[in-house]
């Protein structure tokens, strides 16, 4: 089974809500990377300790409430199929965060506004990450 | 029988004299025998008397020697009986000299660490004092023991408390000031502060990675008599996570927000109204 490094293969600074808090941000990651990840219907293991200094909650609850909250899935469907992985006992605490996120998110209470185009238009969101890691996933 | 009676001379009526001669010779031959006859008896009489008191001492000699005899088999019992004592004072001789022994080899170990005996000390005293300065030594390492043991975990608990408390001031510093100032990044302005609130930021999750690796610590040494400040101060470390990290954390467009502001110094004062408890150290 294949692992997806935050640190290596995303950013090792995740931060922000939104687009428009700059590249690496929680809706980024939930939009373009778990998003397509999770639909493909097999078990993703994460790991959050490779290369990260830590999260904030902002991101976190973005990008894994945010996968309920939008109506993307169900919370068992995620608790099913998602794997956290962590060899630092300290992210530890940022692994039981994602499990309440997903589990206190309330499924398709809010509509999605993506804030992406705005952000390319501010010139806040310059798309710096390759996604292309995602093709060894499916 | 009286000698001198039957050879009276009237008895005799009528003799010629060389009869009468013969006659008295013979008489006075007789009367001497009667005499020494006489005293032979009254010898032999004297003999006899010394020879009854001679018996009478001989008897009661023997009877004296039975009697002895008689009491011989209680003398001997006596005497076995004496033996057994002998025997017994020998064993415990034997008993006393092999204590004074183990006593001696033992104490001299002991003596080295007992500088003062008290004068005019007795062995059995000397034991007793030793035994008693032993059984002391062992109260006195058994206390300490303890009281150390306590001690040290009283001070690891003060020293994870302090730790904490610093920590928290300097995540209270950064937070606050953070939550409080507006992130002005438009170049046009000249008061922008871009860099400034991006090294709070990191200095916001740093500092509290440290502060909740020192709290689950000081909670894992506090947490079995003190379960209810445990379970709080862990409560209280999530919320303040939820409310420094959360919002517009990070964003580009974050404004001043007062109230997150004072909500955190409110979380960070209840965190060190807890911690303040076990702060004390012993010396």
């Amino acid at each position: 089974m294949k692992i997806l490094y935050i640190g290596k293969q995303f950013s090792d600074d995740p931060a922000g809500r939104y687009y428009t808090d700059g590249d690496g941000s929680g809706e980024e990651f939930r939009e373009e990377v778990l998003r397509p990840l999770l639909k493909l219907n097999k078990p993703l293991t994460i790991n959050i300790d490779e290369n990260v200094e830590g999260y904030g909650s902002s991101f976190l609850v973005e990008a894994f409430g945010g996968l309920i909250k939008h109506g993307y899935f169900e919370s068992d469907y995620i608790n099913r199929v998602l794997n956290l992985d962590f060899n630092d006992s300290d992210f530890e605490f940022y692994a039981r965060k994602i499990k309440q996120y997903i589990k206190e998110a309330i499924y398709n209470s809010e509509q999605y506004e993506s804030t992406k185009e705005t952000a390319i238009n501010e010139g806040k969101f310059k798309g710096s990450i390759d996604k292309s890691f995602l093709e060894d996933f499916k | 029988m009286d000698v001198n009676n039957e050879i009276n001379s009237s008895s005799i009526p009528t003799l010629d004299k060389s009869f009468e001669h013969s006659t008295l010779e013979y008489l006075k031959e007789n009367q001497e025998i009667a005499t020494d006859v006489k005293a032979e008896l009254s010898s032999i009489k004297q003999i006899l008397s010394e020879s009854i008191i001679q018996n009478r001492e001989t008897f009661e000699e023997i009877e004296t020697i039975s009697k002895l005899n008689e009491d011989l088999p209680e003398h001997t019992s006596q005497l076995s009986n004496l033996e057994n004592i002998s025997d017994n004072i020998d064993a415990l001789s034997n008993a006393v000299n092999l204590l004074k022994t183990t006593f001696e080899n033992q104490s001299n170990s002991l003596i080295n660490v007992a500088t003062t005996i008290p004068d005019g000390s007795y062995g059995l005293e000397i034991t007793s004092g030793i035994s008693g300065a032993l059984v002391a030594a062992l109260a006195v390492f058994i206390f300490n023991l303890i009281y150390f043991k306590n001690v040290n975990k009283v001070n690891k608990e003060a020293h994870y408390s302090n730790i904490a408390l610093k920590l928290l001031e300097f995540f209270e510093s950064s937070a606050t000031s953070y939550w409080i100032s507006e992130r002005i990044k438009d170049k046009r302005k000249k008061d922008t502060n871009n860099k400034e609130m991006k090294l709070l930021e990191i200095k916001i999750k740093s500092d509290f990675l440290v502060l909740r690796t020192s709290l689950e610590k000081f909670c894992n040494l506090i947490s079995i008599k003190n379960s209810s400040d445990s379970k709080q101060i862990l409560a209280l470390i999530d919320e303040l996570y939820d409310l420094s990290t959360g919002g517009e954390f990070e964003s580009d467009s974050k404004v001043s927000n007062p109230k997150i502001t004072s909500e955190i110094s409110k979380l960070v004062s209840r965190l060190k109204s807890i911690l303040i408890k076990y702060s004390q150290q012993i010396n």
